[in-house]
């Protein structure tokens, strides 16, 4: 409903109509009792506690929400929740983790997403980050490079012969550890949504087959309707 | 009487005072008292976002009544006590020892003291989650020098604060919040020190708090018992064992916000 006023108005040269009276009061009724909408509220009308304890939960926002707690510094176990997974290396766009996703079954509306992980790549390959729906990379939310060149790893300094120079520090190969955000906002139609952060390596290195690890995630998504 | 029992008037009634009276009043206690089910779903919609992120009432550090922002300007650390072991909570995960005796005390460093927020639809303030957004600017691996200790990863995570008993104000980190951060050097920085191992990395970290981060604290607390605060923390993680003292960090300019939702969790 938006702004409701009555259909009929009384004058006073006409003689009260009662049917047209009931009409008028009927009219409000009917979207009072379930049809109020945005427009019908002055800002912040609920932000006092005991006013927003009479709405409903999903009034305005829903939010779908997953996440795995997982020691980054131990040993890779695929089968184990509490333990880092391998991310297989892949110069095409694949998920982080099997269940690193969220389907989300909504009205319409906004989706703010956000997906917070921790990962360690491999460092000749680079990785590329994005969001996925449906199927579909948001080139919008890409973030990584593969560009060595501007994103040289200390650990695993590229020289320009192609060899590796262990550099000053650390002494020691390690995997490039990461804290990653990937996030977007995406306006979409009433359906289903499957979604979930995806990762695509820009070029291959034999000396770091599936040394790629994602442990601790999380996964928000924030459905404003 | 928030249900409106509207009675119609009849082509008999006659139109008086009172006639008219009786369905303006229901109207009006109605109106006056909307129930749960008089919004449909979904129907503050974009709109009232703002209603919905919830006002708790209290005067945070930049003077916004809703969301609760942490700003931290640029801090030096030494490269001191180490990370401890996985979801330890308190202190143990913090490191800093602030150089800077003019700054402000570690424990001031990136935190928001809520009023006592009770987290989940049912626990009296109708917040479904706290979601927290942090950047942590990590700006110089080794301050001032040519590095001397042990390769070292910049670790970062959030740790909620809750009234427990017989503790009181005991801080938990959110396990999975924890980051590890490999450095990558900025080869060459003319508007750096040359003595400093610039790196210039963005930590960021995404988390909603909710119900089930509280039934796993140690001592466990129920479900809507308040949460009083929310930090970040910062700590060195040595992957190769043992760590030097020596090398200072850098943190640049570092963010939390935390916004309390009315929402319902799927």
């Amino acid at each position: 409903m938006s702004w409701k006023f009555g259909p009929f108005t009384v004058s006073t040269r006409e003689v009260a109509d009662i049917e047209s009276i009931n009409e008028d009061f009927l009219s409000v009724v009917e979207e009072v009792t379930g049809e109020l909408n945005e427009h019908n509220f002055v800002e912040n009308a609920f932000s006092a506690e005991t006013d927003r304890a009479k709405l409903a939960d999903n009034v305005g926002i829903r939010l779908h929400h997953m996440y795995r707690t997982a020691d980054p510094n131990v040993a890779v176990d695929d089968a184990d929740p509490v333990k880092p997974h391998t991310i297989p290396v892949s110069t095409s766009w694949r998920p982080l983790d099997s269940t690193y996703e969220k389907l989300v079954v909504t009205n319409g509306g906004d989706l703010w997403i956000l997906a917070s992980f921790q990962v360690k790549t491999g460092a000749v390959y680079g990785a590329l980050f994005a969001l996925e729906i449906n199927g579909t990379v948001m080139g919008d939310t890409l973030v990584g490079t593969g560009d060595i060149d501007n994103d040289q790893l200390e650990s695993l300094d590229i020289v320009a012969s192609g060899t590796v120079d262990f550099g000053a520090l650390p002494s020691v190969w390690l995997p490039n550890a990461g804290a990653m955000v990937v996030e977007g906002v995406v306006t979409v139609s009433p359906g289903s949504y499957l979604i979930r952060p995806v990762i695509r390596n820009p070029r291959l290195h034999s000396n770091d087959v599936d040394k790629q690890e994602i442990s601790n995630q999380e996964l928000i998504i924030v459905e404003m309707r | 009487m928030p249900d409106i029992d509207l009675t119609f008037l009849k082509d008999d009634d006659a139109l008086t005072a009172a006639s008219l009276q009786a369905p303006s009043t229901s109207i009006e206690a109605g109106i006056n008292g909307v129930m749960t089910y008089g919004l449909r779903e979904g129907a503050l919609g974009a709109a009232h976002v703002g209603t919905l992120v919830v006002e708790t009432g209290i005067t945070d550090p930049v003077g916004d009544a809703t969301l609760y922002v942490q700003t931290s300007t640029s801090q030096a650390y030494n490269a001191g006590p180490a990370y401890a072991s996985f979801g330890a909570d308190g202190a143990v995960d913090r490191t800093p020892i602030v150089l800077n005796a003019a700054g402000p005390p570690p424990e001031d460093w990136l935190k928001l003291d809520l009023p006592s927020v009770s987290v989940g639809m049912t626990a009296g303030d109708s917040v479904a989650g706290l979601l927290v957004l942090m950047n942590v600017e990590w700006e110089t691996y080794v301050q001032s020098g040519a590095p001397t200790g042990s390769p070292y990863r910049l670790m970062t995570c959030i740790q909620i604060k809750v009234a427990t008993s017989p503790v009181t104000s005991a801080w938990f980190t959110i396990d999975r919040t924890e980051r590890f951060m490999e450095p990558r050097v900025v080869p060459v920085a003319a508007w750096a020190a040359p003595t400093d191992t610039v790196v210039r990395q963005d930590i960021p970290t995404r988390c909603l708090i909710v119900p089930a981060d509280l039934a796993v604290v140690s001592p466990p607390v129920l479900p809507g018992e308040p949460i009083l605060g929310v930090r970040g923390m910062v700590s060195l993680y040595y992957p190769t064992g043992g760590f030097t003292l020596g090398d200072i960090v850098e943190l640049g300019s570092c963010q939390m916000t935390v916004i309390p939702l009315h929402a319902e969790v799927v």
